[in-house]
């Protein structure tokens, strides 16, 4: 084993008791990374002072940890391209809030991970720079938008990554992955620096090994930013703290949706729920409302939304011009014009934002009666290369039981439920829990992966 | 001529800069005009970067309130801000933050000389970059982008172009009273607009034209003046030869004294406004608005008022003492300093307003009553010299006093002001008209 | 108009508002991916919102303002502002001359 393949908290565990030097860990990250970057196509641009970063930071929360982050947060002096030849050559003169805190808690940047282009897509097919490979299985695609890095942690190409959720994008990727995805709730973290999707919906989050790294990384960022005002005033807890609990006497609803080519992925995990309900935890089989609408709440308010985020590339203060963008963003920005046009407002947009009410109103239903909801995080496994070509709503239709969280602003962890022994890919569970309840998503999430064998740390 | 025939229909869109210390969703100087040096108060805010999100300045909206209650308008309890998307270069985001459907002012009035002029809404929103154009190529610069801006839309109340000016040039006084704004026109901090067509005497009152011209990029009240008149009468020209006056916008030229075609306006563009989701809405309790009414200055109208009523003062005379807030304040303590004084108001202020003082709004008011007491103190002379050397005086003068006899008694002006360059001492003037008298009459 | 359908010219319509260049063939091929994404999308007409209001922003927040303060700290210096520009010239931003004017 090489020491690019320890969690977050094995590598601090070792730095702090000597047994390992942190350019060590450097080195063998150095060699995974020439290894198999180039083949999976994860890394678009390399942070060369990495190493040099690491060494001064052992006196701090995450040691020079290597890190990796998704290509839409800016990074200051590092080129942030958005996986879009618009930004190819677009260095910015700032920093996200994320990244700068991740880097004062002494998490290093190693590199910044490929994406679909502007984070549109649940594939990592639509970046301008070529798609991202599935680690566990290269023929296959690793999910996305933020497929490169979920791609990046099932490598060991780092030791978690940053990336963000608008509808699925962190969730769906790491359980293509095989990883652990957590969105927290929308609110939870500050958007500032980060490329703008669908204002009302865009999430950084973590893509770890474990849950528990999962929480030691967005300690280091969580909390409030007087730079977003979406951004939760209300101090963030430590997230470690919901580690290794009891979870005896959890209401947990296993959200049923009697669709089409489900029935697989529903039976494997209502099984694999077992081992919650023997931890004392309730499961429930519950009907949670009809996920389409969710879709089409998505597609029409994301797609308006980022034809206005996205008006401001107009090749004038930087980048290229719009000439550029790719089908997939164009294909989006005209759609979310139409949408908020004259005479199409009304029936689209304004009637959307009615139907995003009808969810928040049954979710809180049901978190009057459960404590957390859980669903598969995707309706299969990773899906074969070229899969999303010619289909515009691909991505919503992978993330069908993602979205209804997503629009609702829920935080939800996923984590790996099954793995399939031929093809060696997973299928993960989405823990879903109220707005600002991380607490009780992660307490549940922990103790199925602690209690399970599916996850491939904890159980090499 | 044949707009006598027409009865112009007008309303104004006013834009004004406000003097924050900051831009309106950022923390960058707000300072456009003074910056020296172009794109040196920018960030990723105001610069439109990737990821760059806003943040309302509190006091921008303060003000908005302050503005409206000011101009008597309802102030939405409830409000929010908008995107406003369309594509310019000056435009960094694509889109301008700005209020549509929910401003935070409606339905006020401003009174003037020839009535009232309601105000339809008043909104905040950010200001654009600056645009240099040369031969064939444009500079920008941003450090004017995200700098709050008001905009202040009255009804088609203007009735004609001596009312708009005074319209504006009132509202222009109120910004200042409240100090909120400077409204430097050649700066380009207050913007004037026009929205310009004309109905026939005989239509209904309510009745609208159905096209309307807009006056564009009308940096002075004389300007707009000539404007609208000049837009009377190309509009009247037009419709006299059953004409409809094309949808546009039009600019004025200042060497030409004309208005000129710009842009035509088919249909208005669709801007696509939606609420801004990065920016959660404002809510105001009651009795905050009502705090903010409280503390409001006193508004020039008010001012004078009151002015004239305490210190028996025509109103017209009082007027022209609350110019601006700095000069109210001087004269009102000089009032009551002179009252204390037993000085009759109207006579120093007069005084000063001749220039018989050299003043400065600066100056401490007790200073300048010492000066005008020292011009008003009597100097003592006898009687009996005063009434020889008037002896004197009008032996030199016998052609103006023969004048005087026979019936031209306005000379009687001329013989005191001759006096009292003789007596060339400051003695009671009325003294010496009854000296003058007596002795022109006998 | 049907529904549905949004045929190539407004497609070339919208086009021109969202300032994207488009060639013929993409303005075809666009209009077919609208057809699909609408038909999913015009599944919302189903739901029943008649006492529903509209959610903007799923964290009810209010009045989030900051004080009027300048922090010098948090913006750029001018070389920083242009350091991506396109075309530049004596510190101002540049492009090729604008014909019309907008608004301001």
């Amino acid at each position: 084993m090489t020491f690019n393949q320890l969690t977050i908290k094995e590598a601090l565990d070792a730095l702090t008791s000597g047994s390992l030097k942190i350019e060590k860990l450097y080195q063998d990250l150095d060699l995974s990374i020439q290894d198999k970057n180039k083949l999976y196509n994860i890394y678009l641009n390399f942070n060369t002072d990495a190493k040099k970063e690491a060494k001064l930071l052992e006196n701090t929360q995450l040691k020079g940890l290597p890190i990796a982050v998704k290509d839409n947060f800016c990074s200051k002096n590092l080129p942030t391209t958005a996986s879009s030849k618009i930004l190819e050559n677009f260095i910015p003169q700032y920093e996200s809030t994320v990244t700068k805190r991740l880097q004062k808690a002494g998490g290093v940047i190693v590199g910044k991970t490929n994406l679909d282009a502007w984070a549109h897509g649940s594939s990592t097919e639509t970046s301008d720079f070529g798609p991202t490979l599935n680690p566990r299985n290269p023929d296959h695609l690793p999910g996305g938008s933020s497929g490169g890095s979920a791609a990046a942690v099932a490598a060991d190409l780092c030791l978690a990554a940053i990336a963000s959720e608008t509808a699925g994008s962190i969730r769906q990727p790491a359980a293509w992955c095989g990883t652990v995805g957590l969105k927290p709730s929308y609110g939870r973290v500050s958007r500032f620096g980060v490329i703008a999707m669908a204002s009302s919906m865009d999430t950084p989050g973590v893509i770890s090994k474990t849950v528990e790294d999962a929480c030691l990384v967005l300690n280091s960022f969580a909390g409030p930013d007087s730079r977003d005002a979406t951004c939760y005033q209300n101090p963030a807890p430590d997230f470690s703290k919901f580690l290794d609990q009891d979870i005896k006497g959890l209401k947990i609803g296993l959200i049923y949706h009697d669709l089409e080519g489900l029935e697989e992925v529903n039976e494997k995990l209502a099984q694999e729920l077992a081992v919650l309900s023997q931890l004392g935890a309730k499961v429930e089989k519950v009907q949670a409302l009809d996920p389409h609408h969710a879709i089409a709440v998505y597609t029409v308010v994301q797609r308006a939304e980022v034809s206005s985020n996205l008006a401001r590339f107009d090749g004038v203060r930087y980048g290229k011009d719009r000439a550029f963008f790719g089908d997939e963003a164009k294909r989006r920005i005209m759609l979310g014009t139409f949408i908020l046009s004259k005479g199409y407002a009304e029936q689209y947009y304004n009637l959307a934002q009615k139907v995003r009410t009808l969810y928040l109103n049954d979710f809180a239903q049901l978190f009057k009666k459960y404590d957390v909801l859980v669903s598969p995080s995707s309706p299969g496994f990773a899906k074969k290369l070229d899969a999303s070509a010619g289909s515009p709503m691909f991505g919503e239709l992978e993330d069908i039981l993602l979205e209804a969280s997503s629009i609702s602003g829920l935080p939800g962890i996923s984590v790996p439920y099954y793995r399939d022994p031929q093809s060696n890919l997973f299928l993960g569970a989405n823990f879903v829990a109220a707005m600002w309840r991380e607490d009780l998503a992660i307490k549940v999430a922990d103790a199925f992966e602690k209690n399970t064998k599916w996850n491939t740390w904890r159980n090499r | 001529m044949s707009e006598n025939n027409y009865q112009l229909v007008c309303g104004l869109e006013i834009h004004s800069e406000l003097k924050t210390k900051s831009k309106m969703f950022c923390a960058c100087k707000n300072d456009p005009f003074a910056a020296g040096k172009p794109n040196i108060h920018t960030c990723p805010v105001c610069l439109g970067m990737p990821g760059g999100l806003p943040l309302a300045n509190k006091k921008a909206i303060e003000w908005t309130i302050k503005i409206g209650l000011a101009l008597n308008c309802q102030i939405n309890l409830f409000s929010k801000f908008d995107r406003k998307n369309y594509f310019y270069p000056d435009l960094p985001k694509g889109y301008q933050i700005s209020q549509h459907d929910i401003p935070f002012c409606h339905d006020g009035f401003l009174d003037t000389s020839q009535g009232r002029v309601r105000i339809q809404r008043i909104h905040l929103e950010e200001d654009t970059a600056k645009l240099i154009h040369q031969n064939n190529y444009t500079l920008i610069d941003f450090n004017r982008s995200g700098v709050p801006l008001v905009e202040i839309v009255t009804e088609t109340d203007i009735k004609n172009a001596q009312q708009a000016k005074e319209y504006a040039q009132k509202l222009r006084q109120i910004l200042r009273y409240l100090d909120v704004a400077d409204c430097d026109m050649e700066k380009g901090g207050m913007r004037l607009e026009a929205n310009i067509s004309l109905k026939k005497k005989t239509d209904p009152d309510g009745f609208l034209p159905n096209y309307k011209v807009e006056c564009k990029n009308i940096n002075s009240f004389r300007f707009m003046e000539m404007a609208i008149n000049y837009e009377m009468e190309r509009q009247a020209k037009l419709l006299d030869q059953g004409q409809t006056p094309k949808q546009e916008t039009r600019g004025f030229s200042a060497e030409s004294g004309k208005t000129f075609s710009q842009r035509a306006k088919e249909e208005a563009e669709d801007y696509r406004y939606f609420p801004d989701p990065d920016l959660p809405p404002i809510e105001f309790e009651p009795a905050e608005i009502a705090q903010i009414k409280q503390e409001l200055v006193e508004l020039p109208d008010q001012y004078a008022a009151r002015l004239s009523e305490e210190h028996q003062l025509s109103l017209d005379l009082a007027q022209r003492l609350v110019k601006n807030k700095k000069r109210a304040e001087f004269f009102e303590q000089l009032l009551i300093l002179a009252k204390r004084e037993k000085i009759e108001s109207k006579k120093i202020i007069n005084t000063l307003l001749n220039k018989k003082i050299d003043y400065h709004l600066s100056d401490d008011p007790k200073n300048t009553i010492e000066e005008y007491k020292k011009l008003n103190e009597l100097e003592e002379m006898s009687p009996e010299i005063i009434t020889e050397l008037i002896k004197e005086l009008l032996q030199e003068n016998q052609d103006v006093v023969e004048k005087y006899q026979s019936g031209k008694t306005e000379v009687l002006a001329f013989l005191i002001g001759q006096s009292m360059k003789k007596i060339a001492k400051k003695v009671d003037v009325n003294l010496v008209k009854k000296v003058l008298l007596d002795q022109l009459n006998n | 108009m049907s529904k549905k359908q949004v045929d190539q010219n407004q497609i070339k319509d919208i086009a021109k508002l969202a300032h994207i260049p488009i060639s013929d063939i993409e303005s075809q091929q666009l209009a077919k991916d609208f057809a699909k994404t609408l038909a999913v999308v015009d599944q919302l007409k189903t739901a029943d919102v008649s006492r529903i209001d509209s959610t903007h922003q799923v964290t009810a927040f209010k009045n989030v303002t900051r004080e009027d303060k300048v922090d010098e700290s948090l913006s750029f210096t001018q070389a920083e502002a242009l350091a991506n520009a396109p075309q530049q010239k004596d510190g101002f931003f540049l492009v090729p001359k604008v014909l019309t004017t907008e608004d301001n």
